[in-house]
């Protein structure tokens, strides 16, 4: 779950980045781009090992169960 | 040509040298194994920085045209500088990762412990992202902005931490001999002066003064390095030696015994939101060296699209640097940091600006000849 949600923030933050940019770049700049991205998400996997979203996931449920009342 | 939202003045490079150099300064203590020397080691650290970029400011000033990178590539000729260049780029990321890590860490343990480990160091370097896209005239003028509040704050420090200095603390002086407290000094200039190498990145961007000169980041490295050693001694001469060496922030604890009535009563918080601007400048700027030095090495045009991707994968290393923050310090600290790093942040960087003056003075030879 670590894994996918790291991943997961690293991936949107690069599209964010990289669509309103894509018609302004090289191609030399596109493709440099792409393999830094590449190694970043894939960093992004052993990174994720002893993060602890649970507690998130528990402190929103909470809040949204407070609001429900 | 660059753009006017890259360039900075002289003071603006001041403060962004002295807020660069004071990250952690408020929470953690180097190289404590001098023991009650411990302020001397941090004197003699704080000498060899200032040295080092006294010869880095004349060299860039015959070389007004040249960036750092351009100015190694000049002098080695293209592969010993482009290993240089790979070399210094994989320290920053080190430098920069290092920097947030032990600032995370530090928040984690005083303050957000159930928050998950990658929120603080990711926030803090989109932040970083965010302003280095605006140019680093906007750090340098947030810098600026920023620099009152933490005078404000060093000023309380000192000025209400006199009450508790004991002199027992720090005398005898050098009992221990020369050894430890040089010894000492490398680790201290390593992880807390030396990396104003960095800083090198930003010596194109400065504005020369009406005199030609461009000595922003002297100014601010000797007043950075001043405030350090300032810090330092109140810290060993208020607790102690002993308590020093086994506190892991020992100056974190020196802070949380003062305040000033009602009025502040407890100075960490203020402290601990003075390191989160530290660090601030510390990642923006290690980021921004790296982000210039990849550039230059593979070819890019503009060093502001990679800065993303770049502050991901520094992201990442913070996390496996997270893993074992204790045994951190102690690697930060051994002698194999030292024997990697001390060169690449003083030997090297002189050794260079050494053959680009022999070099520059040859040239004008040859031309008046």
């Amino acid at each position: 779950m670590n894994i996918i949600i790291t991943v997961a923030i690293y991936a949107v933050i690069i599209i964010y980045e990289y669509f309103p940019k894509r018609k302004k770049m090289q191609r030399r700049e596109k493709v440099f781009f792409f393999v830094i991205s590449t190694l970043a998400i894939l960093s992004a996997v052993p990174a994720s090992e002893g993060m602890d979203f649970d507690t998130v996931g528990s402190s929103l449920s909470g809040m949204i169960s407070l609001f429900m009342h | 040509m660059k753009h006017t939202s890259e360039i900075i003045t002289n003071r603006q490079a001041c403060v962004l040298a002295i807020l660069y150099q004071m990250t952690n300064c408020f929470s953690a203590l180097y190289g404590v194994s001098a023991g009650r020397d411990v302020w001397i080691a941090y004197i003699i650290a704080a000498v060899f920085s200032v040295l080092l970029w006294i010869v880095i400011t004349a060299v860039s000033e015959k070389y007004p045209n040249y960036d750092f990178f351009t100015l190694l590539t000049h002098t080695l000729g293209r592969p010993l500088a482009w290993i240089i260049i790979l070399l210094t780029t994989l320290y920053g990321f080190l430098s920069a990762a290092t920097s947030v890590a032990e600032f995370g860490k530090f928040t984690q343990l005083t303050a957000l412990s159930k928050t998950p480990q990658i929120i603080i160091p990711l926030l803090l370097l989109l932040l970083c992202c965010y302003a280095l896209k605006h140019g680093v005239g906007v750090l340098a003028r947030c810098a600026s902005l920023l620099l009152p509040f933490i005078c404000f704050v060093f000023i309380c420090f000192l000025i209400f931490g006199i009450e508790f200095i004991k002199s027992e603390n720090i005398t005898p002086v050098m009992s221990s001999g020369y050894f430890p407290i040089i010894r000492s000094a490398l680790s201290i200039f390593i992880n807390q002066f030396g990396r104003t190498i960095l800083l090198t990145a930003l010596l194109h961007n400065i504005k020369r003064n009406k005199k030609g000169k461009k000595h922003g980041i002297l100014l601010g490295v000797s007043i950075g390095s001043a405030a350090i050693c300032l810090l330092s001694f109140i810290t060993v001469s208020t607790l102690g030696p002993a308590e020093t060496a086994s506190e892991f922030y020992p100056v974190f604890t020196v802070l949380s015994i003062r305040n000033i009535g009602g009025f502040i009563q407890h100075m960490e918080i203020l402290t601990s939101i003075a390191s989160a601007f530290f660090v601030l400048f510390r990642a923006a700027l290690g980021l921004y060296f790296v982000s210039g030095a990849v550039s230059y090495l593979f070819k890019q045009p503009d060093l502001r699209i990679h800065l993303i991707p770049l502050s991901l994968l520094i992201i990442s290393l913070t996390q496996f640097l997270y893993r074992n923050t204790m045994n951190l310090r102690k690697s930060s600290e051994g002698d194999i940091a030292v024997i990697i790093t001390f060169p690449l942040q003083f030997i090297i960087p002189v050794i260079i600006c050494g053959i680009a003056w022999i070099k520059k003075r040859r040239m004008s030879a040859n031309l008046r000849k």
